[in-house]
């Protein structure tokens, strides 16, 4: 999924800082005009925790339609309020990670576990090469408001994520291994042909080939079962009360203010410990809030590191930190100039030092990247780029380039709102103009907007991250780089033949060696025709008040909502 | 001149009479004993105006006074506090503040310059004295459009013009920017402009003892142009420039109004007053009325009103770049500056990134309201004797 400024959990980043500055502002505005309407009971500052409660900030979602989440902040929400098939729990094996320092940290992986099927099917290969899962639903599955959850409505969400109408760029990622959805997606037929209704409570599933990571997929929000009645009877606008299976319904929502989220009691999967999660989106001057005690999590920004790592400040002591599996990349699209040129992209990834970057301007909070799949991916080595800070070669290639000399304007295209840009951002601008005598121009875009005109390849050059939707390099490198995959996703239109065929063939190779040296493989020519700069790798840097239990962000950088108690 | 013309004319009797020492102690008046009283009596306005000066020194002459490139980064020196070497610290990116504090505080020079020699100075005037003196239909629309201008909410207008038009302005500019005749203009061209403009000033006091009208217009019309290029050329040179021309252009639309409101009033009373009747009795065109007449007496109100509006001016530059859609990064300004700076840890921690560019900002704002409050306390002490 894509990781914004608007992911609060990450902290850490600096490049969402920016955002709730700018909430603040905005809060000032909200605050005055709702004292001059009505006072409503939500305006009242509390003190004190309540048990059962957790408040906490939050992003504010794009959208809450399943179907349509791609960032971050959206999947925050929607994956608590509606359930697929298959969900992601935290797996009893642990997951070992090498920070930049050299030093080792144990975090917990995570697994598939069944959710509205009963378990985990077994695939079954026909003749013709496909691959059948044969899903049995649980019987004990009701919707918020009521209704029995059955195979026709597995079906009708699998059906409506991938119909052109619903405008779903996520359906072409996750759901296009399933039999004839690339159909369905072009317009060609009305049904997909791979996902047939047994009887009332099974369901069978037919994809193209064995796919190692299908069942993964399956876990994302794409495939979310969705309410056919309230979605049919209000087209427009179900989305501001969804109607979902989850452990939490939304209760109240309201744009750059907060969102409620209250425990459903009746969760098939055990009823959360939580009876209510009040996500507070105006963001403002969290930490501050957290030490008078009016959240109960808060993130640590640059500024307060070294405080929060002192061990002398009662704030060390509550200190939650934690490596995602994220990568922050600054893309080029290769059907612009210059950057269809080899030579300007590698230049420009010499000409920074991203190291320096990290030590000095992020205070080593968040490790710097030298290759697009984080450290701690499953059956992953890490590899290095080549294309390591040299600003002697980078001029070199730079002079090579077809564009020495009538280099065409460079515009970096950053999502958010704000006076600057981010110092990890104005550093490498810096850079450039230093190393390169590059003059790149920051151009920031509201983020609705900047994930539409990026989605239809409208921008030269943008700073983007990546949070992993699974724990496996296909999810960066099968997704992001197959030139099978529209614009939507693979953002820089990078296609290499070669790349292709290694990716087809990591897809189904089942031993895992294998697998991950296909992966490497293609990851290393990837690196070398630098369509993507990435620069910073995910960690999360939380404070967690100790009455709260079991908050631990997970590699996807969320943590499990339904597992958390207030006391 | 205007209400000088009275007193004009007196000493010119007066000196054709021979009543020479009388005409002396009122040439000493005029002059730099006006100034001292004035400063004696606005002790404050003329601390402002010293203040001010030097900021506008300070920031015009940025590029030879600055010790740094305001955009150089020093990793190895961040965040630190005021030295010998960087006087004003460093920044998160040890970038000198200092430096940077010049090159921004060039920036609102640059817009105070481009709204007080170009379009809303000039289009306030203008338009007001149009209203005021044609009336009816002239007078009818100039307000009705003024009206609809002031009833906009002029911060989320600018918002909206700036938010949606940058990129194809941006595009535009880059072109005109890099195209031969403005790249001649910001060079040679600027050391013409600034002759033509001297020769035409020369010419206009010679016009203007010679009573010449049209000559005397004609010549304001090319000083005033030729000023606004050789300012225009300046700019250009100047890093953000492309930004804060945007600004300028979006403040345009909201800042003309007010002026020009109060210039249509002056010019209304003014038309009737017994002198503009004795010289349209002498048979005076207009356009010698409004000259000769109606300009002098209204141009001390358009020194009032701009200079309290100035403040203001500056003050929206910088909300709208902390709001992201003003001066872009990396070009240095008080906007973005306060924007990084901007919490209580880093008011903590590294409280002269957040103070001193806010003190420059307070100067800057309250000086001009400071002057602008002394001249407007002059004017009702004038229309009341």
């Amino acid at each position: 999924m894509v990781k914004t400024k608007k992911n609060t959990q990450k902290k850490g980043d600096t490049t969402m800082k920016g955002r709730m500055r700018l909430l603040c502002f905005l809060t000032v505005v909200t605050i005055v005009g709702a004292a001059c309407g009505s006072t409503t009971p939500n305006n009242v500052p509390q003190q004190g925790h309540t048990p059962g409660v957790l408040r906490t900030p939050g992003p504010d979602p794009l959208t809450l339609d399943p179907a349509l989440v791609t960032d971050a902040g959206s999947h925050l929400y929607v994956s608590n309020i509606f359930d697929g098939l298959l969900t992601m729990v935290p797996s009893d094996q642990d997951v070992e990670f090498t920070l930049p320092d050299g030093t080792k940290t144990k975090v917990k992986g995570l697994a598939i576990a069944p959710d509205i099927a009963v378990a985990i099917p077994d695939p079954i290969s026909n003749p013709d090469g496909t691959i059948t899962y044969i899903f049995e639903l649980r019987q004990d599955i009701f919707f918020h408001l009521g209704r029995q959850v059955n195979a026709q409505d597995v079906k009708y969400s699998l059906e409506r994520a991938t119909a052109p109408e619903t405008l779903s760029t996520a359906a072409e990622l996750y759901l296009s291994d399933i039999v004839g959805v690339r159909d369905k997606l072009r317009g060609r037929t009305r049904t997909v042909e791979g996902v047939k209704v047994i009887d009332d409570f099974t369901i069978s599933i037919t994809i193209n080939g064995p796919t190692v990571d299908f069942l993964w997929k399956l876990t994302y929000p794409t495939a979310m079962v969705v309410d056919r009645e309230q979605i049919e009877s209000n087209p427009r606008t179900w989305t501001r009360l969804p109607n979902g299976t989850g452990p939490f319904k939304l209760e109240i929502y309201q744009q750059g203010r907060q969102l409620v989220l209250v425990g459903n009691q009746d969760y098939h999967l055990g009823a959360p410990k939580l009876t209510r999660i009040e996500f507070n989106l105006s963001g403002g001057s969290i930490l501050t809030a957290y030490e008078n005690g009016e959240t109960d999590v808060s993130g640590v920004g640059i500024a307060d590191v070294d405080r929060v790592r002192d061990p002398n400040d009662p704030l060390s002591r509550e200190v939650v930190e934690a490596p995602s599996l994220s990568t922050s990349y600054i893309g080029f699209n290769m059907s612009k100039p210059p950057f269809d040129d080899i030579l300007v992209r590698q230049a420009m990834t010499q000409a920074i030092d991203i190291d320096t970057i990290a030590r000095v301007v992020l205070k080593d909070m968040i490790a710097p990247a030298h290759s697009i799949v984080p450290p701690g991916m499953l059956g992953y080595t890490p590899i290095q780029s080549k294309l390591t800070y040299d600003a002697q070669k980078a001029r070199d290639l730079l002079a090579k380039s077809k564009y020495a000399g009538n280099m065409p304007t460079i515009v970096l295209t950053v999502s958010g709102q704000g006076a600057t840009a981010g110092p990890v951002i104005e550093a490498m601008i810096e850079m450039w103009r230093k190393e390169l005598s590059l003059n790149v121009k920051i151009e920031q875009v509201e983020s609705t907007a900047f994930f539409d005109n990026l989605k239809r390849g409208k921008y030269q050059m943008f700073s983007l991250g990546w949070v992993a939707d699974y724990p496996d390099p296909a999810d960066f490198l099968d997704l992001k780089f197959h030139s099978a995959n529209s614009v939507a996703n693979n953002e820089t239109q990078y296609s290499n033949a070669e790349v292709d065929a290694l990716l087809d063939r990591a897809r189904v190779e089942s031993d895992p060696q294998t697998r991950a040296q296909l992966y490497q493989q293609a990851e290393t020519i990837i690196l070398n025709e630098a369509p993507w700069l990435p620069f910073l790798h995910g960690k999360t840097l939380l404070v967690v008040k100790p009455y709260v239990k079991g908050y631990v962000p997970s590699l996807l950088g969320e943590p499990f909502y339904r597992f958390i108690e207030v006391n | 001149m205007g209400t000088h013309n009275v007193e004009d004319y007196i000493a010119k009797r007066l000196k054709e009479s021979g009543d020479e020492e009388y005409f002396d102690t009122r040439q000493e008046r005029s002059r730099l004993f006006k100034i001292k009283r004035w400063c004696l009596r606005h002790r404050i306005a003329s601390v402002a105006l010293f203040i001010l000066t030097v900021l506008y020194f300070f920031g015009i002459f940025a590029s030879v006074i600055a010790p740094y490139d305001p955009l150089a980064q020093d990793l190895t020196n961040v965040n630190k506090l005021p030295s010998a070497e960087h006087i004003f610290g460093t920044d998160r990116l040890g970038r000198d503040m200092f430096s940077r504090t010049l090159f921004a505080l060039r920036n609102d020079i640059g817009i105070t310059i481009a709204t007080f020699f170009t379009g809303a100075g000039m289009l306030a005037v203008f338009l007001g004295m149009l209203a005021g003196y044609k009336g009816g239909k002239t007078d009818m629309i100039i307000n009705r459009i003024g009206e609809i201008t002031a009833m906009l909410p002029g911060l989320l207008f600018m918002i909206l013009i700036s938010a949606t038009i940058r990129p194809q302005y941006e595009s535009a500019m880059d072109e005109l920017i890099n195209s031969p005749s403005v790249v001649w203009a910001s060079s040679g061209g600027l050391s013409i402009f600034l002759a033509i403009f001297a020769i035409a000033l020369c010419l206009l006091f010679v016009a203007r003892r010679l009573e010449r009208d049209k000559l005397m217009v004609l010549a304001a019309f090319v000083a005033v142009s030729m000023l606004i290029l050789s300012v225009l050329a300046w700019l250009v040179t100047v890093q953000g420039f492309v930004d804060f021309l945007l600004i300028f252009i979006v403040l345009i639309p909201f800042s003309w109004y007010g002026t020009a409101r109060i210039i249509r009033s002056q010019t209304l009373s003014l038309k009737n007053a017994d002198f503009i009747e004795a010289a349209r009795a002498v048979g005076a065109t207009d356009f010698r009325i409004i000259i000769r007449h109606i300009f002098p007496n209204i141009l001390y109100l358009v020194v009032v009103g701009m200079s309290a509006g100035l403040g203001g001016i500056v003050f929206s530059e910088i909300a709208l770049t902390y709001l992201g859609l003003g001066i872009q990064p990396p070009t240095p300004s008080f906007g973005a500056m306060l924007y990084d700076a901007g919490s209580i840890r880093s008011l903590q921690v590294t409280p002269h990134l957040m103070l001193i560019p806010s003190m420059v900002i307070m100067l800057f704002v309250f000086c001009w309201n400071l002057i602008g409050d002394a001249l407007s306390s002059d004017l009702t002490l004038k229309n009341r004797s």
